[in-house]
């Protein structure tokens, strides 16, 4: 079970920006920058941050949707990253994503059987009466009448084209499924809907995730282990459990904090930051939370912690956490030359 | 009574379309009283914004409001001129909505368009004007206010174009403040200091505040009450945390257990199945009966009545039937 089904090693995305038409370029968005962290077989890796913090990037970079600037993505045993196209193109029927509006994911013009035996084509794993067949069969399996088969998109509701979505996913049995944000554009009363489907469908088929959400109550539920990303770095990851009671990292306790609580009894003494993040083209020097960090020190402006294992398998990247083991591990952001 | 600011009685809302009129405010009726704030939370499509743009005067076409009454201050808004609603929009009952970035003006600076919005409902020099706006910008806690006033809206970020709505809806000092939605679009972090704001300055101002939102979690910390809407009604109203410790409408109760909780591990999620009728398709009974997991016969084809449960605490559901219909 403790067996890692990919590792990633300090993957770096600079986007470059181009200011207006004439100007060229004008710095860079450091969308991703030096990330690092562990999947293992059959767990729900779940990733969270605030918006714009690379979380999507991440992902891209993983499935090469994107091309890394630096970093190695290691699937399976190889890195993805070093593979050249047609073996890539074979291993992605291993890798799959489930998107977060499943309308903009879905091609409208192509009926709900053309979109789920899309990968099949592809991949040449079924042909003609066999592939109708798998077609109907994974429809059943994400909880939609198999007489869907020939209507379009425009005619579901965002939960059953959720459901499309995670059927033309684990089309190709899959063992890596990257879910972006999969309920966030879903109404209160369906999001449970998809969440279990996503539970079961792991369970049926031992899948491995790795979730994104900005919502932490969602990541929470889902997944065994967590990783924290701010502004392009992760500075944290932890056991699910772990980082909800013990939380290291001053953003990781603020994001805790901030979540509106349901208990009203409980009126709770809220961590609350101050100011906006900042730009991902010019993010602060040293640590990068530096700027809103209540309990950031000197050294914080100018040296950057790095994450580095500070309790059994609870990672943390913070100055407030001296770096006991410096040099023996430097967790995941050296690249293995 | 004399507490009570606005009052909204069986308000319907419809649109008028090829299928006949879609009713998608239904009977809905609730009443704000001053220095409250009231949540109304419902999944989209609930009629949440309809039910303020109908309090606001400002149902887009083809859209109406059918029947009904929306007393403010003792006086029926519906009965007004539009002269008159003017007056009171801005001047009395303000409102802010999710996308502020979209609702400011793009090519005018921030501090210009509060000024604007002083001097449209009240005699000030420019100068005076100007001073408010310093004043009010430091008020929302934009942390430099000076540099603040000359920004584009585009300079700043989602939450402080926010806070630049909030500032424009307080220059007026309004008893009302009708929030849809306002930190939908905003990270955590940043719409919990919105939240902070908001409940901060009902006090500083003693004005009343609707909180629009469809995440239950959003007003459990702010509201003192709530009413839940489904499929354009009010399935439940009532004190905050008697509705969420103790719900009573099976959709409040379904909802409250299908969000998963930082506090609680579990392996799975309660779900509601089904989906929201659309609007042409509503039952003839309860909304929400083809989901209900305690639908009886009669929740089919009778429209249940709102009953008090206790005072203040109402629910829309025939489970309650036997209690006190709030009619009465
Ligand atoms: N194709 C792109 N070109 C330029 N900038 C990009 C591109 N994709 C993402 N970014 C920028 O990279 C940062 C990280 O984006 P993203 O990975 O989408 O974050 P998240 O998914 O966590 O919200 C953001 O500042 C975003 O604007
Ligand atoms: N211009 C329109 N024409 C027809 N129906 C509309 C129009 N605008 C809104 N509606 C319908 O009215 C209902 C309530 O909408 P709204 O008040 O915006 O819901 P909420 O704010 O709770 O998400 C929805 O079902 C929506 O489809
Ligand atoms: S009225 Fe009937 S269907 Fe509606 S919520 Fe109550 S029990 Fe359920
Ligand atoms: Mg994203
Ligand atoms: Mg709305």
């Amino acid at each position: 079970m403790n067996e890692s089904l990919l590792q990633v090693r300090g993957l770096k995305k600079y986007f470059p920006l181009r200011a207006g038409m004439f100007s060229g370029q004008r710095g860079q968005v450091k969308a991703v920058d030096g990330v690092g962290f562990d999947v293992l077989r059959g767990e729900t890796f779940g990733l969270v941050g605030e918006s714009g913090c690379g979380k999507s990037t991440v992902s891209r970079l993983i499935l090469r949707l994107c091309n890394a600037d630096e970093g190695e993505v290691i699937f399976e045993g190889d890195n993805l990253l070093k593979l050249p196209r047609a073996a890539m193109r074979r291993r992605r029927a291993r890798m799959q994503m489930i998107f977060q509006d499943p309308f903009e994911s879905l091609n409208p013009r192509m009926t709900i059987g053309e979109i789920i035996a899309a990968p099949l084509e592809i991949h040449k794993t079924f042909k003609g009466s066999e592939k109708e067949k798998r077609i109907r069969e994974l429809l059943e399996l994400v909880g939609l009448a198999p007489d869907y088969i020939r209507r379009y998109p425009h005619e579901f509701s965002g939960g059953q084209r959720q459901r499309i979505g995670i059927a033309r996913a684990i089309a190709l049995n899959p063992s890596l499924v990257i879910c972006d944000e999969p309920v966030s554009a879903l109404d209160v009363s369906i999001q449970a809907q998809i969440l279990n489907l996503l539970s079961d469908i792991q369970e049926a088929f031992s899948l491995t995730y790795i979730l994104i959400s900005h919502d932490l109550s969602v990541v929470k539920h889902m997944s065994d282990r967590i990783g924290v990303m701010y502004l392009g770095k992760m500075v944290e990851i932890a056991g699910k459990d772990d980082l909800y009671t013990d939380a290291m990292h001053p953003y990781t306790q603020a994001l805790l904090s901030a979540i509106p609580e349901f208990d009203t009894n409980k009126k709770k003494q809220r961590v609350m930051l101050k100011g906006d993040l900042p730009s991902p083209i010019d993010p602060p020097e040293g640590c990068r939370f530096c700027t809103r960090c209540l309990q950031a020190m000197p050294e914080c402006a100018t040296l950057e912690p790095r994450l580095v294992e500070y309790k059994k398998g609870h990672f943390v990247a913070c100055h407030l956490y001296p770096d006991k083991a410096a040099g023996v591990r430097d967790a995941f952001m050296r690249v293995k030359s | 009574m004399s507490n009570c600011l606005l009052e909204v009685k069986d308000l319907v809302t419809a649109f008028t379309t090829s299928k006949g009129p879609l009713r998608a405010v239904d009977g809905v009726s609730f009443q704000v009283n001053s220095g409250e704030l009231i949540g109304v939370v419902g999944e989209s499509g609930s009629g949440k914004s309809l039910t303020s743009l109908s309090i606001m005067g400002l149902v887009p076409y083809p859209g109406k409001v059918v029947s009904g009454e929306i007393f403010f201050e003792g006086q029926d808004l519906l009965k007004l001129e539009e002269a008159e609603m003017v007056k009171i929009r801005g001047k009395n009952i303000a409102m802010i909505f999710q996308d502020s970035r979209v609702s400011l003006d793009p090519v005018c600076r921030c501090g210009e368009q509060i000024v604007e919005a002083i001097r449209t409902h009240e005699k000030a020099t420019r100068e005076e004007a100007r001073e408010r706006a310093l004043e009010l910008i430091g008020l929302v806690g934009i942390p430099n206010p000076a540099r603040c006033v000359n920004a584009y809206p585009h300079e700043l970020s989602g939450g402080m174009c926010q806070r630049i709505m909030i500032a424009i809806a307080l220059s007026c000092r309004p008893k009302l403040l009708i929030a849809d939605e306002p930190t939908t679009a905003l990270d955590v972090t940043v719409q919990a200091q919105i939240l902070e704001l908001l409940d901060k300055l009902r006090h500083d101002f003693d004005m009343s505040v609707i909180l629009i939102t469809h995440n239950l979690g959003v007003v459990a910390g702010v509201a003192d009450r709530i009413a839940v809407m489904y499929a354009g009604q009010i399935m439940e109203l009532g004190d905050i945390g008697e509705i969420l410790n103790h719900p009573m409408h099976p959709y409040t109760q379904g909802l409250i257990k299908s969000i998963p909780k930082l506090e609680v591990s579990s392996k799975r999620l309660y779900s509601i199945s089904g989906t929201v009728p659309a609007l042409d398709k509503m039952p003839s009974g309860c909304r929400f009966e083809q989901r209900c997991p305690e639908a009886m016969a009669l929740c089919a084809t009778v429209l249940p009545e709102m009953c008090v449960l206790s005072d203040g605490q109402y629910v829309c559901c025939h489970k309650y039937d036997t209690w006190r219909s709030a009619y009465e």
